[in-house]
């Protein structure tokens, strides 16, 4: 019936605005504001008509609900949600500030505040980062900080809001494939602050491999990390890679003392191009694009053979 | 001791065993109802530095993650002599500390009558039900239970009676109270039901602040971030990062050359 499927959508906080709207309109008049399944109901309506930008139902749900709970901060987010929604800003700021007020530990009120700021490109990045201050255990936070920040370019600060993500989620397969990318076009990257080695001393394209590498760990078969790698190999496999400085290189002291063998990380780079040819080859279901990528795949392996003899022939001379 | 079977008077049922349950049930109720209406939410003062806490025991535990230079670029922003965010007051600015001055030791008056609060309560209630029980109804066996424990427990649950021979599974009505305060809090779940979102935050909330006993002083945060500085600097790094290409390519991951170089060495019996 009706119920069980809007429940289910409850349950798993599933976001279906068009689906919730057919199944839930007809409870506007119907539910009954003693119930708390049909009060739920009403909530679960009342987003959904602001998702689908249906301003009357959620304006008459929201009065509904205000007539029978005059103060409750569960309501007064609604009415909040449904003032942001009309871009009216001003009330919506005032109602979330008198919602904390009450409760400094709403952090609903928090965030929409925050989001309001982003509406009106206000300085997010700061706000966002006043709300990372006091939950800085917010996973979906530090995610949102990184998109604000890739937005803006800035690649850094959005591999420090990865990192903190991968920190809260380590076995998150999309988060190392997008900490990868960001090393990755930090690598390509000329301005001063990198080539400073401001961020870090070790070659970066080496820990876009290295990330990309753990996602395809965590999930194998990734298109994305699968793409993520073939570029990452290949720029280690063709391009003279710095060694790092000897201060920050207590691992090679290590891996010595440890008799683990040195190896010779273009070789490492070209094996695991071969491996992402492999794999892409067996993953894209579409023809085309399959055979487009096995081209590039190609070419990019032939690319790889010449930089390899041209550092033989260096070694010999 | 063989199963004593000693009838007892229906009347002892009727006006003794069922009245005390409704009344436990009832108190029960009345207590949920009160300390609901009664809950204020907790001052977040403190909240800002220890969840930074949590920062940095992450930065421990999931360290290896993320690559090593990055970590200990991580490590010396909250362990740098002087300028560390932990050997300063933390990530927050000055307008906060000023707060959180630390009260040499004497305990915030305030703070720790609402810490209390909520369990004195409990504590009260449970006292006043125990001794008017054990005055208005002594004297007399309630019930059987259906185990029999060993003689020593007979002076606490045979209060009023001065059988020696009597079987422990024969108890008095202090008894029938612990049983029935340990048993209604599953029952009292049912009754009162879930409660909403907003109230399950606000304990989330409490909880991580540790509150309930321990907000008789302010959070002393000196203390805990010189040890959490300690516990990084000595934090070591185990990298799951640098595995990751030899774990993924396996057998087609390059051997490399080993100390020694043996591997150039030709082999003096078996030629190259």
């Amino acid at each position: 019936m009706l119920r069980i499927r809007l429940n289910y959508l409850r349950d798993q906080k599933l976001r279906r605005p068009d689906e919730v709207m057919s199944l839930a309109l007809p409870f506007l008049q119907s539910a009954s504001l003693h119930s708390e399944e049909d009060l739920a109901i009403l909530e679960q309506l009342c987003i959904a008509s602001l998702d689908v930008s249906n301003f009357e139902v959620a304006e008459s749900v929201v009065t509904r609900l205000e007539s029978r709970f005059e103060d409750s901060s569960r309501v007064m987010r609604l009415r909040g949600m449904v003032y942001e929604a009309a871009q009216n800003y001003t009330a919506a700021t005032e109602l979330y500030k008198n919602l904390l007020e009450k409760n400094p530990s709403n952090v609903f009120a928090r965030k929409r505040l925050y989001a309001i700021k982003k509406s009106q490109n206000d300085n997010p990045v700061e706000a966002l980062l006043s709300y990372l201050d006091e939950n800085n255990a917010d996973v979906q936070a530090w995610y949102e900080l990184s998109d604000l920040y890739l937005g803006l370019a800035d690649w850094q600060g959005a591999a420090f809001a990865l990192e903190e993500c991968v920190l809260l989620d380590p076995l998150s397969a999309h988060l190392h494939t997008l900490l990868g990318e960001c090393y990755y076009t930090l690598s390509n990257s000329t301005s001063e602050a990198v080539l400073a080695k401001n961020f870090t001393v070790e070659p970066l394209i080496l820990l876009a491999r290295r990330h990309f590498s753990e996602a395809l760990n965590l999930k194998r078969g990734d298109i994305r990390a699968l793409m993520g790698l073939a570029l990452a190999s290949k720029v280690s496999a063709t391009e003279d890679i710095p060694q790092p400085d000897n201060s920050a290189n207590v691992s090679l002291v290590d891996k010595l003392k440890s008799g683990q063998p040195i190896v010779d990380e273009q070789l490492v780079g070209a094996k695991l191009h071969e491996f992402a040819a492999l794999e892409l080859s067996k993953n894209i279901k579409d023809g085309k694009l399959k055979n487009s990528v096995d081209a590039y795949m190609k070419k990019g392996a032939e690319e790889i053979k010449i930089a390899m003899a041209n550092k033989e022939s260096k070694k010999d001379v | 001791m063989s199963p004593q079977n000693i009838y007892l008077s229906p009347s002892i049922r009727d006006w003794v065993v069922l009245p005390l349950l409704l009344i436990m049930i009832l108190t029960g109720l009345l207590r949920t109802l009160t300390s609901q209406l009664l809950r204020s939410p907790k001052p977040l003062k403190d909240l800002k530095l220890k969840t930074f806490l949590q920062r940095t025991s992450r930065l421990r535990s999931a360290g290896g993650f993320i690559s090593r230079d990055r970590f200990t670029r991580k490590k010396s922003y909250y362990t740098q002599k002087n300028t560390g965010a932990l050997q300063k007051e933390g990530p927050v600015l000055s307008s906060f500390s000023s707060e959180v001055k630390p009260t040499g030791g004497m305990p915030n008056p305030a703070t720790a009558m609402e810490g209390m609060m909520g369990n004195a309560s409990f504590m009260i209630q449970n006292m006043i039900m125990m001794n008017a029980i054990s005055h208005f109804f002594s004297g007399y066996i309630l019930v059987r239970v259906p185990f029999q424990l060993t003689e020593g427990f007979k002076p606490m649950f045979q209060k009023g009676i001065d059988l020696p021979t009597l079987s422990t599974s024969y108890v008095s009505s202090l008894s029938w109270y612990f049983l029935v305060m340990f048993g209604l809090r599953g029952v009292f779940r049912l009754i009162v039901g879930d409660p909403s979102p907003e109230t399950l935050q606000s304990y989330a909330i409490q909880q991580s602040l540790g509150s309930g006993f321990a907000n008789a002083q302010p959070f002393k945060h000196e203390q805990a971030f010189k040890s959490e500085c300690e516990m990084l600097e000595i934090a070591k790094y185990r990298s799951v990062i640098e595995g990751s290409e030899r774990e993924l390519l396996g057998d087609m991951y390059p051997k490399g050359k080993r100390r020694g170089k043996k591997a150039n060495r030709k082999d003096d019996i078996f030629g190259e």
